[in-house]
């Protein structure tokens, strides 16, 4: 693994190593996992076990997460008001709080109590207990100050410690490096392996990675004591407890997960930790040498890696878990630091796996006190997105540069990508947030689009880090750096809001029929439809998937910056000679300005955007000739006209962006997916700007004539009327664009081509930089124009449908029938959370009613107390309107029973009511009759139960 | 290039009252400290360092081989053979095995425990009189548990004579004979040098 002497040495601090960030990615994830373990387990334990309300209401747990659904949707009041007196509030939002915040604070006494634990008397001694002549101390001096350090920090020994090193413990502002008795036995002998490890303390203390490291190891011990074991115990318990019991069998796949998630944290964390703390001992053994220690000093007390593929691949296993990387790959990182800007799959895939599981338990934690808003969705998605971005994001871009400098394929971002996408995909395996009464979601083919998610990501971000490191001139990468992930971060935060709603609906299966969203839409945009079904029936096909897609908050501006953001990076004139970055990196020898993969102008990426552009207005002046020869059959443009009219613009909008990218792909081919990303969204900013011109002149053209008849300049209207789909017109074809680029990409192979020979400049470069600049920033104000439009749009929508229930949920009925024994708990949760209730009053008054007026002979009585009878034959009027708000018996025959016994029971309380008001005998009478046939349906409804639950449930 | 550091060894800073005196015989923190600074001087500052400790900690802790994993160390790397951990356990096992049959176990195990309660530190180990059999012992056990630790033979054959004449030294006027020219015990052949 040795480099080659060509190869230029690159300063792997280039760019920032992103370790605080990948620090900072576990010490969220800690927090919120125990925030979110701590609510679980105090749910619990407050009785807050909502099982019971979901199968009174006829859920049906084994037919699924969204059959169970729905049914609580038909019978939602009767289901909120169960949650409301079985489940009362959740604990109080101060406790989702204070755990999060006591964790911190704990962690921080442990931190600081650390350093003296490792210090304590008898186990280190103070170095000048030991150093009267000063000789070790003179030495130590020289070596702080070789490596740079504005204080010395505080030198112990731990003489009983056999080994030849040392270790630095306490804080980056008061550090600690305690000696072992081995190094102290070879100070005379062995100046040079002293040296070199005195140098590779300091340089830990120099790069600042002693309060990080201890504060995090401080933060996983709380957390594992305090809150992990806790409750690994409680779901242990609770698991033990549902196999026992049937009642809980529909909580396994819960359980079980939540068990294993706790698993998986510990597996996480331990992993990505090992993983930074490697990379910061390389750059510490760097530093050494670079410090003057020599190289021979980093040699393996045993041999070298094992051999045979067995041994390797063990070797290897083992290696994850270890703080430090092997002897020999320490020795060669010494020459090649090549490792610390690689970016290998398990990081990604740790850091995908982490990025899903803050986003799930701080969605569930803002949803349980903040609604189902999509502010909070976003606010959980922006958090992991944003960690994401800077540890994917850096490393990714470390890759790239580095592949940059010394000349290499940068083809990593395919693995990192699947690493992610991977690492996303298996955290949503271990939560409970698509497949909840299932192992596996009904769809588990739609958690794919993750790795695909996670694959764009860094397919973007190695791209775009390539393009601003060619055109970037600057002393730092950093402003360059932070832009594009900034970006990337938006983006991946617009698709953690669209996974956790919409992705997960699909994954459990559509909640209505195309039938049923044809109603809706008909619903919606009234009209009659005429000869248009077929394209209703289309819009109702893909009209849910597109709502989801592009009516989120800040999904254009996410487009917008995803192709905006290269087009300033190549809207940067470039210059001959080496970048100032790149001169710091690695001298003159760089290759940042090489002719090879220098980017294509941007006239020659903006022109088949603005060539689809041109198209998409030919195509809305051909959808405007299209309408205005079938013009609406009522005279007057019905809404549903409307919809159809602007549904066919949209169409070819996207089928003109789609062919500028198709043209892009096709005839530039470096940078593909961002020339494409550009040209696609240049077609829809141009072509939406076109359609408003087009628009505002209705009417006065005739053959064109959709709108108006009148010729007039209204922009205002049609701006009104293209408005609501302005957000769909500027997402959609960024999705396109990543098709077409994969298609490209696929087809013609991963690595970038070849130069193209040299040719002449466009015509827009030969035009003059001016013209160019200002028809650059023209379209990007049109671009920022139109997105934050539809974004406003967006958001008035967002807060006026944020509490709105989903039409779509309550269209389908599940008319499956569950098993026996699923009924016969449904059955008895019926009668324990308000069945039971419900026919004890009503028994109790029919009771009453019948001591009161019945004589013992069975006749009426001659004279009835009115006043003790009326209230009860009022309350079994008041019974029938309660069982009639209360759920339906999750059995047809009980629940016929039951409608039966409600309508005698309201009947004959409504006539018993009116007869003693009346003082009419013969209605009385009659009541009396209602109300002893509705007490005969009680009985048989009683043994109806009672059959259903001991058929089943013998026990 | 460093020089040897500690040329003085205070061996018992730690002790409390109590401190033995000549007629008690010699502290096993005393014989160490001559055996290392004959044979492996360079080791003086490791056993200065030791000797801040009371015997039970030093025991403890030289009892435990291999090295920690500690983030932000050096690594898990190369162990040094050193000369001291050998000459402490084994003088300080040899020291105890000799004064079992003196004092009553349960009597001591009382005494460690009220004093770790206490938290004071132990009275250092002292090495009573050993018979020839016993210090022929203690030279075979010095051999093996420096060849354990990764010392050459020829090293830790020499070790253990200085350890044997040490104690014999240190018994003084004891019931046994001082070790004669021939080695202390005749053994297996070796002879000090």
């Amino acid at each position: 693994m040795s480099v080659g002497p060509s190869r230029p040495q690159v300063d792997e601090q280039v760019i920032g190593a992103g370790t605080t960030v990948r620090f900072a990615l576990l010490v969220v994830l800690l927090l919120v996992a125990s925030s979110e373990m701590v609510l679980t387990v105090l749910s619990d334990l407050l009785g807050r076990n909502d099982v019971g309300c979901l199968l009174a209401a006829g859920a049906d747990p084994d037919a699924g997460t969204l059959r169970a659904f729905l049914t609580l949707q038909t019978q939602n009041a009767a289901y909120e008001a169960c949650l409301a007196r079985y489940v009362g509030p959740p604990p109080p939002w101060w406790v989702a709080i204070a755990w999060p915040a006591l964790l911190p604070a704990v962690a921080a006494v442990l931190f600081f109590a650390l350093p003296a634990w490792k210090a304590r008397r008898g186990r280190v001694v103070p170095l000048d207990a030991i150093d009267h002549s000063g000789d070790l101390r003179r030495v130590l001096a020289d070596l702080v100050s070789v490596a740079g350090l504005a204080r010395p920090p505080r030198f112990v020994v731990d003489p009983a410690a056999a080994s030849v090193g040392a270790v630095v413990f306490g804080r980056n502002r008061s550090p600690t490096v305690c000696l072992h008795g081995g190094l102290l036995a070879r100070a005379r002998n062995d100046d040079g392996r002293f040296r070199a490890v005195l140098l590779h303390e300091l340089a830990h203390i120099r790069y600042g990675d002693v309060t990080i490291t201890y504060a995090t190891v401080a933060v996983w011990r709380v957390f594992v004591a305090a809150v992990l074991l806790p409750f690994a115990a409680w779901c242990i318990g609770e698991l033990v407890s549902s196999l026992r019991s049937p009642a809980a069998v529909p909580a396994l796949p819960v359980l079980t997960r939540a068990l294993l998630f706790t698993v998986v944290l510990i597996v996480l964390v331990h992993l990505a930790r090992s993983d930074v703390l490697r990379s910061r001992e390389i750059y510490a053994d760097r530093a050494a040498v670079l410090w003057g220690a020599g190289p021979e000093h980093w040699v393996s007390p045993a041999s070298g890696p094992a051999r045979g593929a067995p041994a390797r691949a063990l070797g290897s296993f083992i290696e994850l878990w270890r703080t430090h990387p092997r002897w020999d790959l320490r020795r060669d990182a010494l020459t090649d630091p090549s490792a610390l800007f690689d970016v290998p799959a398990l990081p990604m895939f740790l850091t995908g796996a982490a990025a899903t599981l803050i986003n799930a338990q701080l969605s569930a934690s803002l949803t349980q006190y903040g609604g189902l808003g999509a502010w909070w969705t976003l606010t959980a998605g922006m958090i992991s997105a944003g960690l994401v971005a800077g540890v994917a994001g850096i490393a990714l871009w470390r890759a790239t540069v580095y592949a940059m400098l010394t000349s290499r394929p940068a083809s990593t971002w395919v693995r990192a990508g699947l690493g992610l996408g991977c690492g996303m995909v298996a955290g949503e395996l271990v939560m409970s947030r698509i497949a909840v009464f299932e192992w596996l979601p009904p769809h588990p083919e739609v958690l794919l689009l993750g790795v695909v998610a996670g694959i764009v990501f860094a397919w973007w971000v190695a791209q775009c880090a390539h393009l601003w490191a060619r055109r970037w001139w600057g002393p730092s990468l950093r402003p360059a750096m932070l832009l594009s992930l900034a970006a990337a971060g938006l983006a991946l935060s617009s698709w953690f809001g669209w996974w956790r709603s919409e992705g997960a609906q699909l994954a459990l299966g559509p909640p209505a029929t195309v039938a049923d969203e044809v109603r809706l839409l008909e619903e919606f945009f009234p009209g009659p439809p005429g000869d248009r079904w077929a394209t209703l029936w289309a819009v109702a096909t893909v009209d849910p998937l597109l709502t989801g897609i592009a009516f989120r908050p800040l999904a254009p501006t996410a487009v917008a910056v995803l192709w905006l953001v290269p087009v300033a990076a190549l809207a940067i004139r470039p210059t001959g000679g080496v970048p100032r970055w790149a001169r710091a990196a690695v001298g003159n020898a760089g290759d940042a300005s090489g002719p090879a993969r220098e980017p294509p102008p941007l006239g020659r990426v903006l022109v088949p955007g603005l060539w689809g552009g041109a198209l998409a207005w030919a195509a809305a002046v051909v959808v405007q000739a299209y309408m205005h020869a079938h013009p609406p059959s009522s005279g007057q443009p019905s809404a549903l006209y409307r919809l159809i009219y602007a549904v066919w613009l949209l169409v070819g909008l996207f089928v003109a962006s789609g062919a500028a990218a198709v043209v892009a792909g096709a005839f530039v081919r470096r940078y593909r997916l961002l020339t494409v990303l550009i040209a696609a969204e240049t077609a829809a900013v141009v072509g939406l700007a076109g359609m408003l011109v087009l628009l505002s002149v209705d009417g006065c053209v005739p053959p064109l004539n959709t709108l108006r008849t009148t010729c007039h300049w209204d922009p205002g209207s049609s701006w009104s009327f293209l408005r609501p789909f302005l957000a769909l017109g500027v997402v959609l074809p960024g999705l396109i664009a990543i098709v077409v680029a994969a298609v490209g990409t696929v087809v013609r192979g991963f690595r970038s081509p070849p130069a193209p020979p040299a040719r002449g400049r466009t015509r827009a470069e030969r035009r003059g930089p001016l013209a160019g600049r200002v028809g650059v920033a023209a379209l990007c104000a049109v671009a920022v124009g139109i997105t934050a439009s539809g974004e406003t749009h967006l958001v008035g929508a967002a807060a006026t449908a944020q509490d709105a229930p989903d039409h779509r949920l309550s269209l389908r009925v599940p008319g499956e029938e569950a098993s026996p024994q699923m009924t016969a708990m449904q059955v008895v949760s019926w009668f324990r959370v308000g069945g039971q209730e419900l026919m004890a009053r009503f028994v109790a008054d029919l009771r009453d009613v019948g001591d009161a007026v019945a004589a013992p002979d069975g006749t009426l009585v001659d004279h009835v107390p009115v006043s003790r009878v009326r209230p009860l034959c009022a309350d079994i009027g008041r019974f029938a309107q309660d069982a009639d708000r209360y759920f339906r018996v999750p059995e047809p025959q009980a629940q016929l029973l039951w409608q039966t016994l409600t309508a005698q029971a309201a009947a004959g309380g409504a006539d018993c009511v009116q007869a003693l008001d009346e003082r009419n005998a013969d209605l009385l009478g009659t009541a009396v009759a209602e109300l002893e046939r509705a007490g005969a349906t009680g009985g048989l409804f009683g043994r109806r139960l009672n059959e259903v639950a001991e058929k089943a449930m013998p026990s | 290039m460093l020089r040897p550091v500690g040329d003085t060894v205070d061996a018992g800073t730690t002790s409390s009252g109590g401190r033995p005196g000549p007629a008690d015989g010699m502290r096993v923190r005393d014989v160490v400290r001559d055996v290392v600074a004959e044979v492996a001087p360079e080791e003086s500052a490791v056993v200065q360092g030791l000797a801040r400790f009371d015997d039970d900690t030093v025991v403890r802790r030289l009892a435990r081989s291999g090295g920690r994993r500690e983030p932000l160390g050096f690594g898990v790397g190369e162990i040094a053979a050193l000369v001291t951990p050998v000459v402490w356990l084994v003088v300080d096992e040899a020291a105890k095995r000799a004064a079992e049959s003196a004092v009553d176990g349960a009597a001591r195990g009382t005494k460690a425990l009220l004093r770790r309660v206490m938290r004071r530190p132990a009275a250092p180990v002292v090495v009573p009189a050993l018979t020839r059999e016993q210090l022929r012992e203690v030279r075979q056990q010095v051999r093996e548990t420096a060849e354990q630790r990764g010392l050459e033979p020829e090293r830790a054959a020499a070790i253990a004579d200085a350890v044997v004449v040490r104690m014999a030294l240190a018994a003084g006027d004891g019931d046994e004979p001082p070790l004669d020219a021939d080695g202390p015990a005749g053994g297996d052949g070796a002879t000090a040098e």
